[in-house]
């Protein structure tokens, strides 16, 4: 009886020290200090619109759109602060400049972000722009003439580099797991090249960029703080452009073909090269490797092609593009990487039509389809899709199209719409957009599915309402479209289907660049050419667009 | 006595339930008899005769099977359509009766099927009955929420239909518009010039309107059908057909298009008023040599009739007795095998006998379709030589095993002490309440960013 009253003692006692303990390891905060764009120039503060009456903060789960807290302030307050937040992953704090009527007309958001307890404090500078309008992505830099801090806009690592100008098209973009954003190849065009044909380059890239959109850096993978030396290693086996890269896994990507420059002249690789953050630096840009250690690579170089994910059987689905015979060679072929056992086909498959420069959209079920593009000479108006290890063919477009984009508009019908696009090789672009399903016969169009003016060239985004974004884009006789479409999608009951409109213009013009969605709910948009001081120039920085 | 023989009665009563009381029976096949035939007319006509008209009497007992009429009581039942299209024209019913009910994926299901037996079998279809389908199936898809469906369908209709104008009180407003969008369309593009051509003589039909002839030396030309899809039959004099659905691009465009006409079962009857195709599939069997040529004819008599099954016996002599060498065809998978001769001796006295295994064979095979009887080619001579079989592939068979159920294992009794039991409960009770103590002590502390139940965002601007 001695022993249990004992044991009893101890549980009591036990209980009463955890409830006793001192909790300030158990500190968490968020620390958010806002500075702002406006009227062509970078504030260290909120600017000051005209019509800003209150703050509002809220922190949400944009995921799910689960609301964490929220709280409104009178703008002369100068801070706020919001209390007893739950422990939450993937939430963001959205803060939104309200007038007088309550409606947002500027705002910012953090990237997403995890808070567990016993973590340290977190801060972050949220950039703050009108609603519908572009802006220059912000970074604290040094001013060397002062030596103070300033803002000025985001561009590539410059950082060990022998080369002095980083600008680029041709390159590719993809969102990591804490939403950062991996920027991989390109090149510097000398002479912006026919639309058929391949561009002239004065220079093509190997390197491997991180943008953090915390800071607004970017940061050269194969960079070695520590040293302050390049590593040579973290970096791309050739220079590419016209290349793809695509999400494997968590932060883990492929990038296959594109061009490189033999002999000066631009010839499509066959290489495909893993980037695994989660390795070890050092580790994590390298050649597919087979079983045996040999290199995996494509059965054909290429170029100007797609490369798809199929998540139901973790194959990469490469398609079309040119091959090593000539610029204009559209091939016939696709192959299937398995990306988990690291191994290519023995043998390419046979697409139904020869294409390149067409658009890869990957259905629900796995489904890829394939939409019009260029082969030789001619403007696509066929799509197919492909399945397991076939092509099928499916409805055809009432406009050949290339260089447009194809999304699903929503997710229950597995309707395709494709929107867009240059219509033949001297740049003319369509306004039109058309819908069809898969094995259900041809496109369906109307005289008026069209958005405001004619684009091609262009690349958009869905956003988490299920908005689509179209951005850049020209037609033949006209200046590159700064703005950018929104498209509603109201059904095909209605007419017209999607509801359209323009909203803001960009700081720099831009053709070709990546377009990224980034987890703060803004798009970011980074190099491709634009008109500087009457000169065409491949940029190196970053802009963003708060829609 | 009486006691017992009262018993027994009650109790064979309750054993002898018929099976068909118990068994739960499905739908029954339907098997089509061909005429028996002598193989070159090798015997006289009376043995095949006779043993065919027994070999009917016989199956039509057994309940496994369910034996037709002969082909022209057949079609005679069916109005001398084919069994496809009164099928069809069955499901467009049922199709318009779903959609007055309001069951509008139902009656697109019904509409759909239609459309597709109409459109594999244009030589005969009835035109209205399709263009109403389509204009139906395009209405049943638009309330079923088919909206790309919907617009396709209403379009082929203004296609085949351009001078139509649709009923405003069954047609919503998005269709009847579209409807007249599209056929103003075509009328303003104006129509194209479609020659076609054919060998033999026929009369030519657009959507089921009549437009003209086609002659072996003179190709047909039709000037007044606009751009779409439409469907074109070309009927011969002699009963044969031609159907597509064709791509008009109009526009004063020309296009040839050329009618490759085949018998069907509205050919000219044989002098036994049967269709050519008919004559022509008796003639071939009874030559004793055939191949899968003949299956084109075994499918087009199973749609003509509605059969499952087609069974034929064909008979030759060998030496002094006469053998029935009995086959059967399965239209769904166009299976054709052989089942067990039956031997009758010259004298016929085992007639009877010989016509129920005959009988039992046919019906057997055509249950069992088994791998190892399907024959390709047949050449019957003399029975020596015996029939040359080519084995088709055999299909994948895949054995599925019942899964073996494998109860969970029974637990074991767990020993109870009362004495433990209580320590524990009292154990747990103490804790728990020390953990509640705890906890409200918790919830009463400082909140401010400190409290350790969350964490405070702080935003300067």
């Amino acid at each position: 009886m001695k022993n249990y009253s004992t044991f009893i003692f101890i549980i009591l006692i036990l209980s009463l020290f955890s409830a006793c303990t001192d909790d300030s390891t158990d500190l968490a905060k968020l620390k958010v200090n806002v500075f702002g764009y406006s009227d062509g120039e970078f504030t260290p503060t909120l600017p000051g619109y005209a019509d800003a009456s209150k703050i509002s903060l809220k922190v949400t789960e944009p995921a799910t759109g689960k609301l964490i807290g929220e709280s409104v302030f009178d703008i002369t307050d100068g801070s706020g602060k919001l209390p007893s937040l739950n422990f939450e992953e993937n939430i963001r704090l959205d803060f939104n400049v309200l007038d007088a009527g309550d409606e947002v007309i500027a705002s910012g958001a953090t990237p997403t972000f995890d808070v567990t307890p016993g973590q340290s404090p977190l801060d972050f500078r949220v950039q703050v722009q009108s609603v519908g309008t572009f802006a220059p992505f912000g970074s604290i830099v040094i001013d060397r003439e002062t030596n103070g801090r300033r803002y000025a806009q985001s561009v590539f690592d410059y950082r060990g580099e022998s080369k002095s100008w980083l600008g680029r098209m041709g390159h590719q973009a993809a969102i990591l797991s804490d939403g950062r954003v991996l920027v991989v190849g390109g090149g510097d065009p000398a002479v912006p090249g026919e639309l058929g044909g391949s561009t002239t380059f004065r220079n093509l890239y190997d390197d491997v960029q991180i943008f953090d959109p915390q800071t607004g850096y970017f940061s050269n993978l194969d960079y070695d703080d520590a040293t302050s030396e390049r590593l040579n290693s973290e970096k791309l086996k050739d220079p590419v452009v016209f290349h793809t890269l695509t999400k494997i896994g968590e932060d883990r990507f492929i990038v296959t073909g594109g061009y490189t420059k033999k002999v000066d002249q631009l010839r499509p690789v066959n290489t495909i090269q893993i980037i695994d953050l989660n390795q070890p630096v050092g580790e994590r840009v390298k050649l597919m490797l087979a079983s045996d250690g040999s290199s995996v690579t494509l059965l054909r170089g290429r170029a100007h092609h797609t490369a798809s994910f199929r998540q139901t059987d973790n194959k990469l689905i490469v398609a079309g593009g040119v091959g090593p015979a000539s610029p204009t060679e559209a091939l016939k072929s696709f192959e299937i990487i398995d990306v988990e056992n690291n191994a290519a086909g023995e043998d390419t498959f046979t697409l139904k039509f020869a294409r390149t420069r067409h658009v890869a959209t990957v259905l629900a079920d796995g489904t890829i389809w394939l939409s019009g593009g260029i082969d030789e000479t001619n403007i696509l108006k066929t799509t197919e899709s492909i399945s397991g290890d076939s092509s099928t063919e499916e409805g055809k477009m009432k406009t050949g199209r290339f260089g447009h984009v194809a999304f699903v508009p929503t997710d229950a019908t597995g309707l395709l719409a494709v929107v867009g696009g240059f219509t033949d090789l001297d740049g003319t672009a369509t306004d039109s957009y058309e819908f069809a399903k898969t094995g259900r016969g041809d496109f369906e169009a109307s005289a008026d599915w069209v958005i405001p003016e004619a684009r091609g060239g262009i690349d958009g985004v869905k956003l988490d309402t299920g908005e689509v974004l179209i951005f850049g884009g020209r037609t033949k006789g006209e200046n590159s479209q700064e703005s950018v479409v929104r498209l509603t999608y109201l059904g095909l009951s209605n007419e017209p289907p999607f509801e359209t409109r323009k909203q803001g213009k960009q700081v720099d013009t831009r053709t070709g660049p990546t377009v990224t969605m980034l987890t703060s709910g803004r798009v970011l948009l980074i190099g491709g050419s634009a008109v500087v001081d009457g000169n065409s120039v491949a940029l190196d920085s970053a802009e963003v667009f708060n829609p | 006595m009486k006691q017992i023989l009262l018993i027994m009665t009650l109790l064979f009563s309750t054993v002898s339930v018929p099976k068909s009381a118990n068994a739960q029976q499905g739908p029954v096949p339907k098997l089509f008899l061909l005429p028996t035939q002598s193989v070159q007319d090798g015997m006289s006509s009376i043995v095949p005769e006779k043993i065919g008209e027994l070999l009917r009497k016989q199956i039509a007992q057994d309940k496994r099977i369910e034996i037709m009429p002969d082909f022209s009581s057949v079609k005679a039942s069916l109005g001398g359509d084919s069994a496809l299209l009164v099928e069809a024209e069955q499901l467009y019913n049922s199709g318009i009766g779903q959609l007055t009910a309001g069951n509008d994926k139902a009656a697109a299901e019904a509409f759909s099927k239609a459309i597709e037996i109409m459109e594999g079998n244009l030589g005969e279809t009835n035109f209205d009955i399709l263009a109403d389908s389509i204009g139906n199936l395009a209405l049943a898809n638009f309330n079923a929420g088919f909206d790309l469906d919907a617009r396709k369908g209403i379009k082929l209709y203004a296609h085949i239909r351009p001078d139509l104008v649709l009923d405003k009180d069954k047609y919503p407003k998005a269709l009847t518009e579209l409807h007249a969008k599209e056929a103003a369309k075509i009328k303003k593009a104006g129509p194209g010039v479609l020659t076609i051509t054919s060998k033999g003589e026929g009369i030519i039909y657009i959507d089921g309107v009549e437009k003209g002839t086609v002659q072996n030396s003179t190709p047909g030309v039709v000037n007044d059908i606009g751009f779409g899809h439409h469907y074109l039959v070309v009927k011969a004099t002699n009963g044969d057909r031609h159907g597509q659905k064709i791509k008009v691009s109009g526009k004063k465009k020309k296009q040839e298009f050329s009618a490759d006409l085949k018998p069907t079962g509205a050919g000219v009857k044989a002098a036994s008023g049967e269709p050519e195709f008919y004559t022509d599939l008796l003639n071939t069997l009874k030559s004793g040599q055939f191949d899968g040529s003949v299956k084109p004819y075994f499918a087009e008599l199973a749609n003509q009739t509605g059969a499952d099954f087609i069974g034929f016996v064909l008979m030759l002599k060998r030496g002094s007795d006469y053998v029935a060498v009995p086959f059967v065809y399965r239209k769904s998978d166009e299976r054709l095998v052989r089942s067990t001769d039956e031997i009758f001796n010259i004298e016929l006295s085992n007639l009877v006998v010989g016509v129920n295994n005959l009988s039992t064979n046919i019906i057997d095979s055509s249950e069992a379709m088994a791998e190892s009887a399907i024959v390709s080619v047949v050449k019957l001579a003399e029975i020596k030589q015996s029939v040359v079989v080519v084995k088709q592939p055999a299909d994948d068979v895949v054995e599925k095993k019942d899964d073996i159920v494998v109860p969970p294992p029974e637990e074991s009794p767990v020993e109870s002490s009362n004495t433990w039991t209580y320590i524990y409960i009292a154990a747990g009770t103490i804790a728990a309440i020390g953990l509640v103590a705890g906890g409200i002590y918790l919830l009463s502390g400082d909140s401010d960013g400190g409290s350790g139940e969350g964490f405070t965002a702080e935003v300067s601007w």
